[in-house]
Order: C-alpha cells, then sequence, then structure tokens
C-alpha cells in the first residue's frame, strides 16, 4: 500500500483471467469490431490501390498492407482496451474497488491491465492473421513469428494508454489521446506505403515509436524477411514495453490509491 | 505506519483488531480524518457515524489497507497496514458502499473469481460458494447476470461474496442504504447470526435503527473529528435526556408556560422550523402537567441515539 514501491505477484494473472472470462461472454461484438476494421482496410486499400501501385518492395501491394494492418489493428485493440475499458471498469463498474479490498495491490490491478491489453492485442493479431490469409493476403506461417514483437509493440501502447486514463477524467479526455497520439501511429507507421516515403522530420518521428517497429517486424516474418532484424526488433520492443508497464502500474496505483 | 513508536507504543493494548492513534488522512489540503483516536474489540461491533463527507468512508478505506494513512499510528489485526497490507487484507471481510460487481458474470463466477483473488482452491471454493448462495437465499439466482438482479439482491450477494474468505473482522460500509425493508431485514438477520457468532465488526451507516441493533459501542464523526464514542445507552445518557416531547409550534401563549414548565422539570428546550422539543428524564409526568393544561398536538417520545446525533452535528443539511 506504500505509494511508492511496486508490489507485483502472481495474483496479477488471476485479474488477467477475470478480464478473460468477462471477456468470453462477450467476445462476438470484439471480434465483429476487431476483424472488421482492417478487413475494411485491406478491402479499400488494397483493392483500391493495387492497380495505381502495383507492387511495393518487390511485393504486391496486398501482401505489402496485410502485415502491418495487422500491426496497427494490435495496436488499436491495446489502446482501446486500456483506455474505455480501463476507465469504465476504474470509474463506472468499480471492478477496481472491489478487488483492492482483497489480497490484490492496486499495483497488481494495473498491471494486469496492461498484460491483458497486450494479450488481447495478440488474440485479435492471430485472429486477423486468419481472415487475412483466407483472403490471400498472408501466405506464410511465419508471420506468426511476429506475435512475440506484436504482444510487446501492444504492451507499451497498452502501458501509454493507461498512463492517459491514470489522468482522464471522463470519457471524453480519450478524444484527445486518440487524436495527438493513435491516429499519427496508425497512420504514419509505415503500414500504408514505406516510412522512407516520409519527409525527413516525420520519418525521424515514426522510427521513434513502437509501431513501426512492430509493423517492420511483422511484416518481415510474413514475407520472408532479415530473422536478425526480426529478433533484434522484438528484444527492442521488449525493452521499451516493459519499463513502460512499471510507469503505468504506479500511474493507475496512484489513481486507484488516494 | 509506525511514525511515532515512543510515544504509542506504551499505551498501546496488545490483541485489538483495530487501534488507532492520532491518525490522519489528507487530500491535498482537505483534512478528511484528523488526528482520531480509537479501537475496535475483539468479538465486538464498532458503529461509525457522521453526515455525509464526516470522514467514515475514509478511515474503512484505512482500516481495509486500500488508502494509506497521511500521518498517526494505525495497527489492523496486529499488523502494520503499509507493510502487510496483503495479509491484513487476506482476513477482512470487506462490504463496499458501492456493489462493485462485474456486471458481465453470473452470480456464481461473481463468488468464484472474487475466491480466485484469495487463492482459495477451486474446490474448497466451490463448496463455500454453495453454502454462501444457500444462506444468502441467492441459490436459485446463481446463472442469472447481474444486471438482470434487483438491487436488494445485489446487495446480498455484495455482503455473501464478504464472507468468501472466512474473515476475522467484518467491514459494511453502509450495507443496507437504499434498500426496501424486507431487503434490509433479510440482511440484518444474517448479520445477527455472524454478529452472534463473535465476528468483530466495523459497520457505518446513516440509519440509527441498525446501530442501536448491532453496536456494542458507537463513535459519531463530524468534520473528521470524532466528536464522542460510548455505547448507545451511555451516549443517551451523556447527551440528551431519558425523553423527547414534540410538539408543534402554536400561536405562542403556551410558550411561556411551557418555559417555566421546562425550567421545573429541568428540561433542554430546542426551536426546530416547525417545532419545540424539549428533553427531559421525567418525561411522563411533563407529559400529565402539559396534558392538564390542554396543549394537544405534543408526543412524547424516548429518546435515541438519532437525538444525540442531531444534538452533537447539528440540523443543518451538509450538502
Amino acid at each position: 500500500m506504500r505509494k511508492d514501491v511496486l508490489n507485483i505477484s502472481t495474483l496479477t494473472l488471476l485479474v488477467v483471467r477475470r478480464h478473460l472470462l468477462v471477456w468470453l461472454k462477450t467476445w462476438p461484438s470484439a471480434l465483429a469490431w476487431a476483424i472488421g476494421e482492417p478487413l475494411v482496410f485491406l478491402l479499400a486499400f488494397g483493392f483500391g490501390f493495387k492497380k495505381l501501385i502495383g507492387g511495393i518492395q518487390g511485393h504486391d501491394y496486398v501482401l505489402f498492407l496485410a502485415p502491418g494492418l495487422v500491426a496497427v489493428g494490435a495496436m488499436n485493440v491495446a489502446c482501446y482496451e486500456c483506455t474505455f475499458g480501463s476507465f469504465s471498469r476504474l470509474e463506472m463498474i468499480r471492478a477496481y474497488d472491489a478487488i483492492a479490498s482483497t489480497p490484490v495491490m492496486p499495483e497488481e490491478i494495473a498491471f494486469a491491465d496492461a498484460l491483458w491489453g497486450a494479450l488481447k492485442s495478440c488474440i485479435m493479431a492471430m485472429v486477423m492473421m486468419m481472415v487475412f490469409a483466407v483472403f490471400g493476403a498472408i501466405n506464410t506461417f511465419t508471420v506468426l513469428l511476429a506475435l512475440p514483437a506484436l504482444f510487446f509493440m501492444s504492451l507499451f501502447f497498452a502501458s501509454l494508454s493507461l498512463i492517459a486514463t491514470s489522468v482522464a477524467k471522463n470519457f471524453d479526455f480519450f478524444s484527445y489521446y486518440f487524436t495527438v497520439i493513435v491516429t499519427p501511429a496508425f497512420f504514419f507507421s509505415g503500414a500504408f506505403f514505406p516510412v522512407e516515403q516520409l519527409p525527413r522530420v516525420f520519418r525521424i518521428a515514426a522510427q521513434c515509436l513502437p509501431i513501426t517497429h512492430a509493423v517492420d517486424v511483422t511484416r518481415a516474418s510474413a514475407l520472408h524477411g532479415s530473422m536478425y532484424s526480426i529478433v533484434l526488433k522484438t528484444l527492442i520492443l521488449a525493452g521499451v514495453s516493459i519499463p513502460a508497464a512499471f510507469i503505468a502500474a504506479w500511474r493507475m496505483k496512484k489513481r486507484i490509491v488516494k | 505506519m509506525k511514525l511515532n513508536p515512543a510515544t504509542s507504543g506504551a499505551e498501546k493494548v496488545q490483541g485489538h483488531p483495530v487501534i488507532a492513534e492520532n491518525l490522519t488522512k489528507q487530500y491535498g489540503r482537505f483534512v478528511a480524518v484528523d488526528r482520531v483516536s480509537f479501537h475496535v474489540k475483539k468479538g465486538e461491533c464498532l458503529a461509525l457515524l457522521g453526515p455525509n463527507g464526516a470522514g467514515k468512508t475514509t478511515l474503512i478505506k484505512m482500516i481495509s489497507c486500500v488508502y494509506p494513512p497521511t500521518s498517526g499510528y494505525l495497527e489492523v489485526m496486529g499488523l502494520d497496514p503499509l507493510r502487510d497490507g496483503r495479509k491484513i487484507k487476506s482476513v477482512l471481510g470487506v462490504i463496499p458502499q458501492e456493489n462493485s460487481l462485474d456486471p458481465d458474470l453470473s452470480v456464481m463466477q461473481n463468488l468464484m473469481v472474487y475466491a480466485s483473488y484469495f487463492r482459495i482452491p477451486k474446490n474448497t471454493a466451490q463448496a463455500r460458494v454453495t453454502k454462501l448462495l444457500e444462506d444468502f437465499g441467492l441459490m436459485r439466482f446463481q446463472r442469472w447476470k447481474i444486471a438482470d438482479l434487483s438491487g436488494g439482491l445485489k446487495r446480498r450477494l455484495t455482503i455473501a461474496r464478504a464472507f468468501i474468505n472466512q474473515p476475522q473482522m467484518l467491514i459494511l460500509d453502509e450495507p443496507t442504504t437504499g434498500l426496501d425493508p424486507q431487503a434490509r431485514h433479510f440482511i440484518w438477520e444474517r448479520l445477527e447470526t455472524f454478529k452472534a457468532s463473535g465476528l468483530t465488526m466495523i459497520l457505518t451507516t446513516h440509519y440509527i435503527e441498525e446501530a442501536s441493533r448491532f453496536a456494542d459501542r458507537v463513535i459519531i464523526l463530524d468534520r473528521g473529528k470524532i466528536l464522542t464514542e460510548g455505547s448507545p445507552e451511555v451516549l443517551i445518557k451523556k447527551h440528551v435526556k431519558r425523553f423527547v416531547i414534540e410538539m408543534l409550534r402554536g400561536d405562542g401563549k403556551e410558550e411561556k408556560s411551557m418555559t417555566e414548565l421546562a425550567r421545573k422539570f429541568n428540561a433542554d428546550i430546542e426551536q426546530t422550523a416547525e417545532k419545540t422539543l424539549y428533553y427531559a428524564d421525567e418525561g411522563e409526568n411533563l407529559l400529565g402537567e402539559l396534558a392538564r393544561m390542554g396543549l394537544n398536538n405534543i408526543r412524547l417520545r424516548k429518546a435515541t441515539l438519532e437525538d444525540v446525533f442531531i444534538k452533537l452535528t447539528g440540523r443543518e443539511i451538509r450538502e
């Protein structure tokens, strides 16, 4: 209960289990939303630009686009879960009040939210991979190699979203968060076009975003890119996201504990 | 939270489930609980009474190891909430002011998931859940979603949930606020059973009847400070007289003779917006005299904890 010390045990996983249980009750709507949007992007951009673009980096545009959509889709899932989802558990259904009076510590509740955001993103990413495979937009199992990178990238955005939630007064606040951070990250991540196309300043900014590297890794996994770069970037994403998760846990703890 | 061990150690009584000395909680500049000292004895029910914003919930959140104290000494179940919060929480049963149930899970799942946070093995949890569902009359709703339950059923489930870890102390924050009389009496009966079994209880409530019914001792709080402390009977004796005579204010003619009468019976007089109240120990005799004067619109009743409460905290509306 000390405000400045984080006390995190395996009880965290029981809170993740609670989120999974609740999600399993409502998964059809969640899944429809998570698959629907990337599929619309794939169909609209893929078939809209296919004729105009021809190929990018030696690949058919649809094959170039699909892995990127998986990555930004996973990011979106994490961002929605840890803003609207977490805020509703915090302020609307007050689930955290109940859990905080059990042996589970507030920082574990917050840490569980970050982990759950990342886990849910990975589940959604796998579903998107399957759907895209059905449409022929992904044609190899090696795309699964991207899952660790997608997990850590999602953990990073889940943590960032939790930090936003820790200062949010109401749901309206998230409009700013999505407009300023999530939407730019979505479009400048290199999911739709190579980042190299961008002016220098934007290119550097994009390289600072974990999502850009997750898009790279997912694309490399789907298109037989360099294994070395996949491993390296996965490690970098892990190195960035784990401290972020602890910062998020600390911020959210301060919000739960007054 | 041992900020002042030198002074607090000496007078500390061993074995009390809760010991608080000069306990203070501030939210920024606002002092919610202000240098409060009290204890809870094993097996007793202590009621915390006070107007909205008195600091009851803050005090309870500190005892249940959710909010850290700003200063002072606090010991719960012989342990330090700052260091051993997890251990303390594992033996407390907490009934929060708001139900905070999982709306998407069923009644049964709500209890099972809650049990998991205490690392109660699944079979044990299953057996305890079945027993609690029976005790609280929830058996036939076990598969219902929370959203489909009435307010009374939700409250029963929230109270049942607090027993999942077989707690050594129960913390109830307004357990029956907003319930209909049937639901309230059902809950009271259950709580009486648990009280009879020797469970230590801390109760906050706005229902004076509830406090009188359960509390061995009462603390009246206002603006973060303890105004008085004692058993309901002692508090009535100490702060008001045994009887209260309520009289609707008339044309003022009888007021004067009433005042004289009050002086004769050593009664205290209080004027409210509509009524004149007389607090007196010999209420029957005073009433007899009043009746002889031909006054009607008067009513004699026994003084209650509510009279003590109003006397100490005033009649003004707080929020």
